[in-house]
């Protein structure tokens, strides 16, 4: 699976490859575009990745959490380039027999992605400049 | 001998996306980290707190570079 990507990330497309037969839960979380940060007003979000080390770091992420959680699906894909507000910049499925395994390895990826992986943000603010986080 | 850098997000405000650095031989990435420290003196505190890869693998501060090596300094993660 592709874990970076310039496209538009379509969650009903992931969610329709996370249904599993074994899964009474399918936990779905999308990292979205805000408008505000620090109280200023921001315009667009755009993403940059070590490509190569970024897909490799997420599915180093997504073994670890299958290996601490019984998941029947683990996903995570972030987008790169300009993302517009709303719109999602990383989305995470799990599916696991129960909730609280769902619930809980869903919240460890998207953790370990935001901290580990070779991916960076840049916010653009409606007074006209723009920073890197 | 000369190795190939390649910057990323906060860092491209101190130096271009990638470039060519000259370094003595049985540099580390240490000794690279103290030549690009001179070179932008601005860019001292960011580059403390990177991580570093050699042809993609993350690598230690003591890890000596081979010429010819990428390089890839990589700013703390803000995904998400």
């Amino acid at each position: 699976m592709v874990h970076i990507t310039e496209k538009k990330i379509i969650i009903d497309e992931l969610v329709q490859k996370a249904h599993h037969p074994e899964a009474g839960a399918l936990v779905i979380f999308s990292g979205e575009a805000r408008n505000l940060h620090d109280g200023k007003s921001v315009t667009m979000l755009e993403y940059e990745a070590q490509v190569e080390m970024a897909e490799k770091s997420i599915e180093d992420i997504l073994e670890l959490a299958r290996n601490r959680w019984p998941l029947k699906i683990a996903m995570a894909v972030h987008r790169i380039g300009k993302v517009e507000i709303s719109e999602p910049a990383v989305v995470v499925v799990t599916a696991a027999a129960h909730r609280k395994e769902a619930y809980e390895a869903n919240q460890f990826i998207i953790d370990q992605i935001k901290e580990h992986a070779p991916i960076w943000k840049k916010e653009s603010f409606a007074d006209g400049n723009s920073k890197w986080q | 001998m000369e190795i190939n850098v390649r910057t990323y997000a906060a860092l491209k405000d101190h130096f271009t996306d990638s470039f060519r650095l000259n370094v003595s031989q049985d540099s580390t990435i240490d000794d690279m980290k103290k030549k690009l420290k001179q070179i932008k003196p601005s860019s001292a505190d960011l580059l403390e707190k990177c991580r570093f890869a050699i042809n993609q693998e993350f690598a230690a501060c003591a890890a000596r570079l081979t010429s010819g090596d990428t390089i890839d300094i990589l700013p703390p993660s803000s995904g998400g």
